[in-house]
């Protein structure tokens, strides 16, 4: 998937758009880096790494954001990016002896930050949710249901045929309805917060 | 965003499982806070402009400018220096015997030599940041005036030390070097602690001060030397009582 994805990076910088060209890191990093960490952070990486993962995405948009000239569109080219990122992300994470964390253990949290926690509580679950899936799936899913991407764009993005995105979003579907009963989170247990 | 033959999402069917489409309700509204992407949006407009490809080991720690020449520029850079050297060395033996003749200097020689030997006060500065951070680990060279290349009269050895302890910045490559030297903390903390020192020595005045600081701790720390942790974390949070890294450094500190 990683040389798949590095070709549509290539061959998003294949033809010039009027505006990209013109954008400097910092502009893009200011209109794109919310949705490229939501990405990120759904597709496996971890909140600790979470900073380091945008970095790595967006110290590649500077080293290349010269040569990108838009066949795709700069947030399709941003994703291509994520999802090669994200990728070696969980490959290193997984590597690793001890797990890291984003905030040191016993950090005191106030009574009044109760909605970041529950907050934080239904994105972990969705996070534990999906690790469940394999990495295919995962892009698929995340990308369709959080991203609100289309199914063709998903296809040429994961470098596989549009029948087979298809499935991989069912069988994801299926595997995360599964998990959701396995974990017993009942649908009065996720109150998310306003 | 929704492709015309695409299945209907989650969110729209009516029979999707509801705890689902809740949490993928949230996590749609998830982004980074505002702190974190201007904080990120910073550090890149402080980078220079970025290259095609990034630059070959031998050439990284220079100038970004010195990977895109053409072959020629190298070589004219190479003959000028040799240039220089060659000048420098006649001028030293010159400047040796006319040393061994008059043995004793004049005042204002003197006062010309020990000005143009210490650091200007720009410079001195400039440096006191990294060169304060680095106090617990080897001293750092001295760095000399950027002014004494143009002083009339300056020794020559101030001219040969100047190019060579005033690399331009580059955080790109400062970045890697510590990205490489967090990676390794976790298995292998001597390599951190020496990729901090090597980043030191290559960056003494770089962007990612800081940073270099809180793993060469952390590196010492998982080395068996907590003491010396202790004392270089103690050195840094006074020296950078607001920065973000204080906080973690004094949890670590209480629960080493």
């Amino acid at each position: 998937m990683a040389e798949h994805l590095w070709r549509v990076l290539m061959t998003a910088s294949a033809k010039t758009p009027p505006t990209a060209t013109r954008w400097s890191v910092g502009q893009v990093v200011r209109a794109h880096a919310g949705y490229v960490g939501r990405t990120l952070r759904y597709l496996g990486v971890a909140e600790a790494d979470l900073d380091d993962a945008c970095q790595e995405v967006f110290l590649v948009v500077h080293r290349r954001l010269s040569e990108f000239e838009g066949r795709a569109s700069i947030t399709t080219w941003l994703y291509a990016i994520c999802l090669r990122v994200a990728s070696a992300h969980r490959r290193r994470t997984a590597q690793r002896r001890e797990s890291t964390m984003h905030e040191p253990p016993d950090r005191p949290t106030g009574p009044t930050q109760e909605h970041v926690i529950r907050r934080q509580d239904a994105r972990s679950q969705l996070q534990k949710l999906l690790a469940d899936l394999d990495e295919d799936q995962r892009v698929v899913f995340v990308l369709f249901e959080i991203e609100e991407r289309s199914m063709t764009e998903i296809a040429e993005l994961a470098g596989c045929p549009l029948q087979t995105a298809y499935y991989r979003l069912h069988a994801a579907r299926k595997q995360l309805e599964k998990g959701l009963r396995r974990s017993g989170v009942a649908p009065s247990d996720v109150v998310v917060p306003s | 965003m929704n492709g015309s033959d695409d299945p209907p999402r989650l969110s729209e069917l009516s029979d999707a499982p509801s705890g689902l489409t809740d949490l993928l309700d949230e996590a749609k509204s998830d982004q980074l806070s505002d702190d974190r992407i201007e904080a990120l949006a910073a550090f890149f407009d402080g980078l220079p402009p970025g290259g095609s490809e990034a630059p070959p080991p031998e050439a990284q720690g220079r100038p970004p400018t010195a990977t895109t020449q053409a072959p020629t520029a190298g070589l004219r850079v190479g003959v000028k220096l040799g240039m220089a050297a060659f000048a420098v060395g006649v001028v030293g033996i010159g400047g040796w015997f006319i040393s061994r003749r008059v043995p004793a200097p004049q005042p204002s020689d003197t006062a010309a030599t020990s000005s143009a030997l210490a650091p200007s006060a720009s410079v001195q500065a400039a440096s006191e940041e990294s060169a304060t951070a680095a106090s617990t680990a080897e001293p750092t060279a001295p760095i000399p005036s950027a002014t004494t290349s143009s002083t009339p009269g300056a020794p020559v050895g101030s001219k040969r030390r100047a190019p060579a302890t005033t690399p331009a910045p580059n955080p790109v490559e400062e970045h890697r070097l510590l990205r490489s030297a967090r990676a390794a903390l976790v298995t292998d903390p001597a390599r951190a602690k020496a990729l901090t020192d090597e980043h030191r020595r290559r960056f003494p005045r770089g962007v990612l001060t800081q940073e270099r600081e809180v793993i060469a701790i952390e590196a010492v720390r998982k080395l068996g030397n907590a003491k010396a942790a202790r004392s270089k974390a103690d050195a840094f949070t006074k020296r950078y009582p607001k920065s973000p890294h204080t906080k973690n450094l004094e949890h670590a500190k209480k629960n080493p």
